[in-house]
């Protein structure tokens, strides 16, 4: 029995010493493994594009600090990269020089909604308001056009409706399809009790913006249910799910509304689901359903032009 | 004073080990512990053996392990890092090892770059002096039997040819009757060394086409019916030999089959997976065909290979933006053999490396 004993003791230290050697082998191989893994397929990304923005916006204002143009690029940086307070010191840098320079007062204002400020904001934008709006170009201006829908978004954000319509109204007034400003004007009038209004500027809006939008849908159905309108309200209720991606619940409501009051719409939320669908047989035949009741219909020629069928071949196939 | 005595016997009742009878106790925990060891050791030598064979795989491929045979090849690619240093980049390629990256550039000093892995420029190619002192470049393939560079020029309406070490060789002298002159736009090469040029000669789409030359430069044969092509811009010879080209302004991606017959389109629309203006075109080895679509700041990708003619849509990456991972009006594609993809983010002024 000894013998035995030794050839084990023997034959275990062989053993241990192999599987410490192969534990060795295999954490050092792992580690070698893993740094040259990490060597070959790592490369430092170096400064991003808003960094090297930022950085080469701050050389030119150390090189030029009253050119104004250099600091509004520099403010403009900062905000791109959130840094909304060094954007507000750069934009106080140029209201010091120029009090109403306009595309300074819009990047504080934007810089302050950024931060909570709205009342700060406000301020920003009533100053381009008050400059520019006897300005002979000033039905036509852009910027005045921008401060009056902020001005209407901030007065929603605050409840302070009839504020909101007003400034919306005279943002509208300069651009009529500013489709953001056609959406909070829905809101705005849903808000103070004018369902009928409210609808009419939505549909307006979508009219510009009919896909990937879900709010407006949202509201629609709302401002419809206030209407009482079951239909329709179930339409644009079906058109917000399929915006929020869910195309079966939408094809579902919109294949109980197509023979009823809101056929037309209902075949055109059907159309516009199987383009997306990349189904665009089935498109074709939802558009020329709607020419079959409504022979004029923008929505579905403009579709079916889209998908490459002409108005001429649609009434041949329509036979 | 000690506390045992160490030669002291020990006593016969004192079992070597617990939960063993007086008679096995020496005789069953010895095996017992060998069956262990050799399991131990079974384990190692297969840890060991997968741990060589990774990376013997890794140094064939050098790829990351995400591409590892067997893994999901529907995954999207994710941004790695930016190449500064072009300006308004149009066209990119690369060699298969990724260390050498050629950018056209379509505005200012209007070269074509080359950049090392790392995105440190090495070098620039520009045609002589007397090819004229206006030039666009446009599109950049590798001929990968040669890997002679060439380019394409939107001003003087030739393709450049330069060695592997940025040495101008000659510009493009196609053999054979082109039916008067050429506009050569996109570049891409079959595995032979065929050259594959989307020729935009022309206002109109009605002469628009895809020319195929032999590796001596003799034309072989050309592509699409007058009038099926309009601005054909980037263009891809899969591994199956077909052939995939941006027909960029009729918004949609055109599928030749070997044949040179339109075999798929993928269509203009609002789909997933439908393109709006689609420009630069890149295959990859594991099958994933690249598509930029200039107007979504997108690139899509689809899966080539499979038994259908048309290519599988598998997802998007980008979006539009200066950020990091979106684009301004992206271009060019190209993909190397190290799952990178290369995307020349045109209004940007960079080139982005993404990778799997």
């Amino acid at each position: 029995m000894k013998p035995s004993r030794q050839t084990t003791s023997v034959s275990d230290r062989r053993l241990s010493r192999l599987l410490r050697l192969g534990v060795l082998v295999l954490v050092v191989g792992a580690l070698a493994f893993a740094g040259i893994y990490y060597q070959d397929q790592h490369v430092s990304a170096g400064p991003s594009l808003v960094d090297r923005q930022t950085a080469s916006a701050e050389q030119a204002v150390r090189k030029a600090p009253s050119n104004i143009g250099t600091r509004l690029q520099l403010a403009a940086a900062y905000q791109q990269d959130k840094r909304f307070d060094d954007a507000l010191t750069q934009y106080g840098e140029i209201l010091k020089a120029d009090k109403t320079n306009r595309f300074a007062l819009l990047g504080r204002g934007g810089a302050l909604i950024a931060k909570g400020d709205l009342t700060a904001a406000a301020a920003a934008y009533h100053k381009i308001a008050d400059a520019t709006k006897k300005e002979e170009f000033s039905g036509a201006d852009p910027q005045l056009e921008e401060a009056h829908y902020y001005l209407g978004s901030i007065a929603l954000t605050q409840g302070k409706t009839q504020v909101a319509i007003t400034e919306l109204q005279s943002a509208l007034k300069i651009t009529r399809t500013d489709s953001d400003a056609l959406y909070l004007m829905g809101v705005a009038l849903l808000k103070q009790g004018s369902p009928q209004l409210a609808v009419d500027s939505l549909k307006q809006a979508l009219l510009f913006v009919p896909t990937g939008w879900c709010e407006p849908y949202s509201q629609l159905a709302l401002a419809y249910g206030k209407l009482g309108n079951a239909p329709q309200s179930t339409y644009a209720g079906a058109m917000a799910d399929f915006c929020h991606k869910k195309p079966v619940d939408a094809k579902r409501q919109l294949n109980m509304l197509t023979k009823g009051p809101v056929e037309v719409d209902a075949m055109l939320g059907l159309g516009l689901i199987a383009e997306t669908e990349s189904s665009n047989p089935e498109a074709i035949s939802w558009y020329q359903k709607v020419l079959r009741v409504d022979r004029t219909n923008v929505n579905a020629i403009s579709a079916l032009s889209r998908l490459g069928v002409g108005p001429t071949s649609t009434s041949k196939r329509q036979g | 004073m000690t506390k045992f005595d160490t030669t002291a016997p020990i006593a016969p009742e004192a079992p070597a080990s617990l939960g063993h009878s007086e008679g096995d106790a020496g005789t069953e925990s010895a095996p017992t512990t060998m069956k262990k060891r050799k399991q131990k050791i079974a384990a190692l030598v297969a840890l060991l053996v997968i741990l060589a064979l990774l990376f013997a795989w890794y140094l064939m491929n050098r790829k990351p392990l995400s591409e590892l045979p067997g893994l999901n090849d529907t995954k999207l690619p994710h941004y790695e890092f930016s190449i500064y240093g072009s300006t308004h980049p149009l066209g990119v390629a690369a060699n298969a090892t990724g260390d050498r990256i050629y950018v056209t550039e379509s505005d200012g000093q209007r070269v074509v770059r080359v950049y090392d892995r790392a995105g440190k420029q090495t070098g620039t190619l520009k045609p002589p002096k007397s090819t004229g002192t206006t030039h666009i470049p446009t599109y950049v393939a590798i001929n990968p039997t040669t890997q002679d560079v060439y380019i394409s020029d939107g001003f003087t309406s030739s393709i450049y040819v330069y060695d592997a070490k940025d040495t101008y060789l000659r510009t493009f002298a196609p053999k054979g009757d082109l039916g008067g002159k050429w506009r050569p736009l996109g570049l891409a090469f079959g595995p032979d060394g065929s050259l594959y040029v989307t020729d935009v000669r022309g206002l109109t789409g009605k002469t628009h086409r895809v020319v195929v030359f032999g590796p001596d430069g003799t034309l072989v044969r050309s592509m699409g019916a007058p009038g099926q092509l309009t601005f054909p811009n980037g263009i891809v010879v899969d591994a199956q030999g077909n052939v995939e080209v941006s027909d960029s302004n009729n918004g949609r991606l055109v599928v030749f089959d070997p044949a040179g017959k339109m075999a798929a389109t993928i269509s203009r629309g609002v789909g997933e997976g439908d393109l709006g203006l689609p420009r630069g075109a890149a295959v990859d080895d594991a099958g994933r065909l690249f598509v930029v679509d200039t107007a979504d700041h997108m690139v899509r990708v689809y899966l080539v290979g499979d038994s259908k003619a048309t290519p599988t849509y598998i997802g998007s990456f980008g979006g539009e933006g200066k950020l990091e991972g979106t684009f301004e009006y992206p271009n060019g594609i190209a993909t190397d053999k190290r799952a990178h993809v290369y995307v020349t983010d045109r209004e940007n002024n960079r080139v982005q490396v993404w990778g799997y």
